[in-house]
């Protein structure tokens, strides 16, 4: 240390770093006086790399000993402050220069840098975790731990005045997701590593702590769970900087394993200790709402948001006492069935984190099952401000997914009153969606018996207020002439399609209008005297016209597959979006929460398309068509599923039935307009487009069309939902077609279920029991 | 002199005996103010050595009480009314000396009140009933009069628990009435309200009062008004939110009871009574999983030990039968059977525990006398009438044989008891006998022994008699005869004109006669819905051949007897029917519902729903076959779903799609729990494999 002309060393221990080193260091110049690398044998171009940084490279033998490593690596350092990096993180370009500032302050110790965690590229949010990663080169400190290695209490050990201050640099730390593919191998190693170091110091907390955090990231949980306990067993909160850590954890893997008292009384426990913890306010949270005792749980997410983000130097998650915490809060409300306040806070959550959609479909799907459209279209005009074309799009899309389409045509009727004629353009699209829907939807809603299939033909071109909306499919011939394709384009696509499948011969106008007045008459003929009967007739007709219309189907097809073409170009979205509001709690309580292991840490958060809906005016437009949501369906997807064998057949329904009644010879009758009812034929079965299969759902629950179009939709969503996983359980290319089929199948008649629950719900005695049902459906949002 | 009883009372011959008895030895005086007796209420005091002390009755409480306290020679007073008592069970040694070591000035004691005769009907609360004469305290309020401290503003007096427990049968609905209490009461307080038009404890009494003359509606208006008053540390809250509650569930306002108590559920956590009627409105509502968090907290909040007004068991085994039933609706059958007999072995005469318990064992396939002995181990040591009780309860699950022992050994029956022992004896096949027991009780008899004494009936309760034993006749082939015929007469010549008419035409003792419609007087007023209410009764009473021959005796209701088998549990027979039926004509809405339901029993989910759907064109049913519908979808996507399952791996987004199963299955048991299904009895789901 006789140079002192050296204010900062970097130092590093690397073995095949080759891709990332050079963004680390590059990240570094200008701030590091002196580059002090550990190679511990690489195989690759790195120590090259770092020469080439002007660094000095120490070779070392590699002892599976990390403290050692960096200790030899202590050594070389020049530099009143030791900053230390690992080859996957980089100095934010935003505050790394404040690094020089800092160690102007010699009276202070040592700095914690703020360690931000990414799981994916960068956009998907990050766990903040503030380390200790700068600190006065003394030769007396020096690193221990075999793995995860410390430096803390060394320094404490021998100035116990030390001074540490937290400052606001960032590092980036992009190693996780590499981490999760080479995840095994690191378990493993790490697990030797620190099974090594428990032997020898079988009393270090630390290295139990750490143990915990391998097991719990291999899913072992039970094992994490013990070894938590181990860890905190005995321990001074007051001194140990990770206590904190430990308690969450331990309540994670509680909440894992589904042992919810004991998770509650973890979490209550810590907060003895960190009542200004939002973490473990939030987990108390999450474990009396899976109590059932939502309304103490309600308290607890709103002391989450009373403390909001955690304060400096507790490790926190993302969105605690933040907009995980109003999205809970609001879920809770919701249950029980307070539904102003649990929309307050789901625009909460939404106005801590624009991008999210959970609490928007939640909002929507929840206005929808307990409220009038107008209420809905007030609130979305009061609470939120859309910057941009793509976020109108984006919330009219969730709105149309939540069957709002009542509500979307009064919020765009307002907004287009204000719009130019450009805006204008782009919102008629939606205004024609939103009267498809209707329509679909007053199917249901007038009729027992269907209406026609004109008023399909004609579905997009006019509204009962003799409102004029542009033809639907002409209108998306002309947006993309224009140029401008946009969701509401792309959808009304898929219904074209999706009229094309069902009713093949529409365009061939004189044969439409007869078929109108054939429909009509069977519809009278079912309303007088049919029911039984008439539906066997019905069935049998079905039957015919299918095989009769078999090329008319492939044209179809073809439409669907150059819509498929445009689809397949954009992003896979991430499939948890996909797994409903529960798997999203699994995953939010359970798995997330166990990847933020304190020193490595790993977050999960949803892939959400930026939606500009945030009160502030200056929203941003961020929104990125590839990862739009609607998509999310078929993206990927094969367009056409093999024609599957019905299994249920009414030779097996017969044997398996021998109690009560002998009803089996009418079965067939009785099952012809029903679900999964299919004709026992059905290698005949054509497949069902993709674009159809994303509109199954509200042709099925809107009982759409007449009889013909309804057998059609029926059968088709019965042939879907018999798909049946392939017996070798290989996730080949084929079994990922036919489970998307069950699943757009299920979604269809769990639509159905709504649509039977929503007219039940009118019934007074059984409308608040209904209205919590329905919000507890598996349907979107 | 440490310690004098005083009593209020006026014409209270009955009971003023037990109340004096109770405490006698006790105090070093008794008191009784006599508000103007014109019975032996004065005798009976001074029988007793008590010092009577007269006093006009000027319609106010507080006033005649004070009389008595002025007239006191002692420094404490424990305070009486004539239809209490104390406690014989308890030990009153240390009351001299808590008065003597006493500090305050007043203490409280529980008082329990029976409001009905059967297990369970109790209140309890805590009043000030001990207190110093010499400290000032007299009584303010025209009724339910207060013990107040002197000063400008009346503070109401507290104190701690001097561990004595009353005893109060005023409450007893028979006394009420002949008291006219409740009128009376009305009254006062009507008079106090003119003085203190908001004063919310009136209010809330006057509530109290309306509901005990069965007005539910007038009564929730004075709670709603009360609780617009009431301060929120009044000490009477909890039991104004709990009656109020229960007035608005009495009216059907279920919406409204469970609003009301969401905000107020937290605040009494420790009311059982609060979240128990709480989890009642929330079953009202059908939002059984919710209404299971209700009762927990009921029994999580325990027995108050301490505080307001209690309803026996509300901690305890109410709240245990609400969770039970909360948990047999969501098809738990397995919770609801341990949940029945923890409350059973609670409180053992329970009647609701020990039916529900007998539901489930036998739903969990139980034989009947394995129940028949279970439910009397429970019971213990023999008590008056329970063996009418365990015959009850048997029979009410359909184990006619079984009850039949319990009836014989019974004493006297009740008049309604009568008719389910001869439900019993024709549902163990002995109709002939069911029938010999009603005349019996009818006092028309015959040729036979009489089974029992004759009964004085009231007129409604002998025709129910004539009818059965009628049916019970005509099924065991046996014409009415002359001595019902008779009764009959006495009774509604119309009626037996009627029967005379079916006797003629469907001779429905004759089972090997064909029914004769030819010449028949259709034109008799009421004689479709005579036989049809017949033909109904057979049912209930399991007499389905008999049914199905009256039935025959009118075309239209031959044609809908279908559903009336199917309502009754007849499944089998009514699938038959119904099955010949769609051979000649659609089915009618409340026929595709039945169907569907049979359907469904094989698990033909996706052509139930077909059938609920056709189902709910039809006003009448149309809420519970939409929801059978949805039900019914549910379950095809959980079919679909299930084979899925076991591959479900977290390469493909967390294991699709076991969060969705979970859903649909608690969606599923939540729409089941609407009650949407027929709702067959334990008696009726026997019936499911009869054939005609």
């Amino acid at each position: 240390m006789a140079n002192k002309t050296k204010l900062i060393t970097l130092c590093m221990i690397v073995k095949n770093e080759e891709r990332d080193l050079p963004r680390c260091l590059r990240s570094a110049k200008g701030i590091a006086d002196q580059i002090v690398v550990v190679d511990t044998g690489s195989t690759d171009g790195t120590v090259e790399m770092a020469r080439k940084f002007g660094a000095a490279v120490v070779r070392s033998e590699w002892t599976e000993d990390f403290a050692g490593a960096r200790n030899k690596g202590l050594v070389h350092a020049e530099g009143e402050w030791i900053l230390f990096l690992d080859a996957d993180e980089e100095l934010d370009a935003g505050t790394r220069e404040q690094l020089r500032t800092l160690a102007q302050h010699r009276e202070i110790t040592g700095y914690f840098l703020n360690v931000w965690n990414y799981s994916g590229d960068g956009g998907d949010g990050a766990t903040i975790n503030p380390v200790l990663r700068m600190f006065r080169n003394d030769r007396r400190y020096r690193f221990e731990g075999r793995i995860h290695e410390q430096i803390a209490a060394p320094i404490m050990r021998h100035t116990p005045q030390a001074r540490f201050h937290l400052s606001d640099v960032i590092i980036h730390h992009y190693g996780y997701r590499r981490e999760v593919v080479a995840a095994k191998d690191k378990v493993n190693r790490n697990r030797t590593l620190l099974e090594l170091a428990i032997q020898e110091e079988p009393d270090n907390r630390f290295n139990w702590y750490n143990l915990g955090v391998e097991y719990f990231r291999a899913g072992e949980v039970g094992e994490a769970l013990s070894a938590f306990r181990r860890a905190r067993d005995g321990i001074d909160y007051a001194s140990v900087s990770y206590a904190h850590l430990l308690v969450k954890h331990e309540t994670s893997c509680l909440q894992v394993l589904r042992r919810w008292e004991e998770a509650l009384r973890s979490a209550e426990e810590g907060l003895i200790w960190y009542a200004e913890y939002p973490d473990l306010q939030h987990a108390r949270g999450v474990s009396l709402a899976a109590l059932g005792r939502r309304r103490q749980a309600a308290e607890a997410f709103a002391a989450a948001l009373a403390i909001g983000k955690a304060p400096a130097l507790y490790h926190t998650e993302d969105g605690m006492g933040t907009y995980q915490s109003a999205y809970w809060l609001g879920t809770m409300h919701e249950a029980e069935q307070d539904m102003e306040t649990a929309a307050h806070w789901y625009t909460e959550a939404v106005r801590h984190k624009s991008s999210l959609l959970a609490p928007l479909y939640r909002l929507c799907r929840m206005m929808n099952v307990s409220s009038v459209p107008e209420r809905l279209a007030a609130f979305i005009e009061t609470r939120f401000t859309l910057a941009s074309p793509r976020a109108v799009d984006k919330l009219a899309g969730i709105l149309l997914d939540c069957g709002c389409h009542e509500a979307l045509r009064l919020w765009l009727g307002k907004w287009a009153e204000r719009a130019d004629e450009g805006e204008r353009a782009v919102l008629q699209p939606w205004l024609g969606l939103a009267g498809v829907h209707a329509r679909l939807a007053g199917e249901a809603n007038q009729g027992r018996a269907a209406g026609s299939d004109a008023a399909f033909g004609k579905m997009g071109t006019g509204t009962d207020d003799g409102e004029q909306f542009v033809e639907p499919s002409r209108k998306a011939n002309a947006a993309s002439a224009g140029g401008s394709a946009g969701a509401a384009e792309s959808r009304l696509a898929g219904w074209r399609a999706t009229m094309d499948w069902l009713l093949p011969g529409r365009e061939v106008e004189a044969e439409a209008e007869m078929k109108v007045e054939t429909e009509t008459e069977m519809k009278v003929e079912t309303e007088i005297g049919g029911k039984a009967e008439a539906r066997i007739e019905r069935g049998a007709r079905t039957r015919r016209d299918g095989a009769e219309r078999e090329p008319e189907f492939e044209r179809g097809r073809d439409l669907e597959t150059g819509e498929e073409k445009k689809r397949k170009t954009r992003v896979e979205p991430k499939a948890e979006r996909e797994t409903g509001p529960g798997a999203e709690t699994e995953a939010e309580t359970g798995v997330e929460t166990e990847a933020e292991t304190g020193v490595e840490t790993k977050v999960e958060t949803k892939t959400e398309t930026e939606v500009e809906t945030t009160e502030e005016i200056e929203a941003v437009e961020k929104i990125d068509i590839e990862t739009d949501v609607e998509n999310e369906i078929e993206s990927g997807m094969e367009t056409i599923i093999e024609a599957i064998v019905m299994t249920k057949t009414l030779t097996e329904t017969e044997t398996e039935t021998e109690t009560g009644t002998e009803t089996t010879e009418r079965k067939n009758e009785a099952g012809v307009a029903t679900v999964a009812g299919p004709e026992p034929q059905s290698e005949t079965a054509e497949p069902v487009p993709s674009a159809v299969r994303e509109w199954l759902p509200f042709l099925l629950a809107g009982g759409a069309g007449g009889p013909e179009s309804k057998q059609r939709i029926r059968s088709a969503v019965g042939m879907l939902l018999s798909g049946k996983p392939s017996d070798s359980g290989e996730a080949g290319a084929d079994t990922a077609a036919v489970r998307e089929g069950v699943r757009a199948g299920a979604r269809a008649v769990c639509a159905l279920a709504d649509r039977h629950l929503a007219a039940a719900q009118q019934s007074a005695k059984h409308a608040q029991a209904v209205q919590s049902i329905r919000l507890a459906l598996p349907v979107r949002g | 002199m440490l310690l004098g009883i005083h009593i209020l009372a006026c014409n209270e011959e009955e009971v003023l005996g037990r109340c004096l008895s109770s405490v006698q030895g006790l105090a070093d005086e008794m008191v009784v103010t006599d508000t103007g007796s014109i019975d032996r209420t004065v005798d009976i005091a001074a029988a007793f050595g008590a010092r009577v002390v007269r006093a006009a009755w000027e319609d106010d409480f507080a006033a005649a009480r004070n009389a008595g306290l002025e007239a006191s020679r002692t420094i404490w007073v424990l305070a009486l009314d004539a239809d209490e008592w104390l406690d014989t069970g308890m030990d009153r040694s240390g009351l001299r000396s808590l008065l003597r070591g006493a500090a305050g000035d007043a203490f409280s004691v529980n008082i329990a009140n029976r409001y009905g005769r059967q297990e369970g009907e109790i209140m309890r609360h805590d009043a000030v009933r001990l207190f110093r004469t010499d400290c000032g305290l007299r009584y303010a309020g025209l009724i339910h009069e207060q013990l107040v401290r002197p000063g400008e503003v009346q503070h109401a007096v507290d104190g701690p628990s001097s561990g004595l427990l009353l005893q109060h049968d005023g409450y007893l609905p028979e006394i009420m009435t002949r008291k006219a209490k409740a009128e009376r009461n009305l009254r006062l307080i009507g008079k106090a309200l003119q003085q203190e038009p908001d004063h919310p404890f009136h209010l809330y009494n006057k509530g109290v009062t309306l509901c005990q003359l069965n007005k539910p509606k007038d009564a929730a208006a004075a709670f709603a008004l009360a609780s617009l008053f009431a301060p929120a540390d009044a000490p009477y809250r909890a039991m104004l939110l709990r009656d109020r509650a229960k007035a608005l569930l009495a009216l059907g306002d279920a919406d409204a009871a469970s609003a009301l108590l969401y905000r107020e559920v937290d605040r009494y956590a420790d009311h059982p009574d609060i979240q128990l009627v709480y989890g009642d409105s929330l079953m009202a509502q059908r939002r059984v999983l919710d209404a299971r968090g209700a009762y927990e907290a009921a029994l999580a909040a325990g027995e108050a030990a301490r505080g307001t007004v209690s309803e026996a068991g509300a901690g305890t085994y109410r709240a245990r039968c609400g969770l039970a039933a909360a948990e047999a609706a969501l098809g738990r059958g397995e919770h609801a059977l341990r949940l029945y007999a923890a409350a059973a072995s609670e409180a053992p005469r329970y009647s609701p525990a020990l039916a529900g318990w007998a539901e489930q064992l036998q739903a969990a396939g139980e034989r009947d006398e394995a129940i028949a002995a279970a439910l009397a181990s429970c019971l213990g040591e023999a008590a008056p009438g329970d063996a009418a009780l365990l015959a009850r309860v048997l029979g009410g699950i359909g184990g006619h044989a079984a009850a039949l022992p319990f009836w014989r050994e019974a004493g006297p029956l009740a008049p309604e008891d009568t008719r389910a022992y001869a439900a019993c004896l024709a549902g163990a096949g002995d109709a002939g006998a069911a029938r010999a027991l009603l005349l019996a009780a009818l006092g028309a008899r015959e040729e036979t022994e009489p089974a029992i004494a004759p009964m004085e009936l009231q007129r409604e309760t002998a025709v129910g008699y004539c009818v059965d034993a009628a049916l019970y006749g005509w099924d065991s082939g046996q014409p009415m005869g002359g001595a019902l015929r008779e009764r009959l007469a006495a009774e509604n010549k119309e009626l037996l004109q009627l029967f005379a008419a079916v006797e003629r035409y469907a001779a429905p003792f004759a089972a090997l006669r064909a029914v004769r419609t030819e010449g028949m007087n259709t034109t008799l007023p009421g004689w479709v819905s005579f036989l049809e209410f017949l033909s109904q009764r057979s049912l209930e009473l399991g007499l389905i051949r008999l049914a199905g021959r009256l039935s025959q005796a009118a075309p239209a209701l031959e044609d809908r007897h279908a559903a009336l088998l199917y309502a009754h549990g007849y499944a089998q027979a009514a699938a038959g029917r119904l099955l010949r039926a769609m051979e000649k004509r659609p089915l009618r809405a409340e026929e595709s519902f039945a169907f569907g339901e049979l359907l469904m029993l094989k698990g033909l989910y996706s052509e139930a729903l077909g059938m609920f759907e056709e189902a709910a064109a039809e006003e009448e049913i149309r809420t519970r076959a939409q929801l059978g519908a949805a039900f019914c979808s549910l379950a095809v996507a959980r079919e679909a779903l299930l084979p899925w399952a076991g591959s479900a791996t977290a390469s493909y987004g967390g294991g699709w799609p076991l969060a969705d199963l979970e859903q649909l299955q608690l969606a599923m048991m939540q729409t089941e729990a609407t009650g949407w299904r027929t709702p067959w009895t334990a008696a009726q789901r026997r019936r499911m494999n009869v054939g005609e």
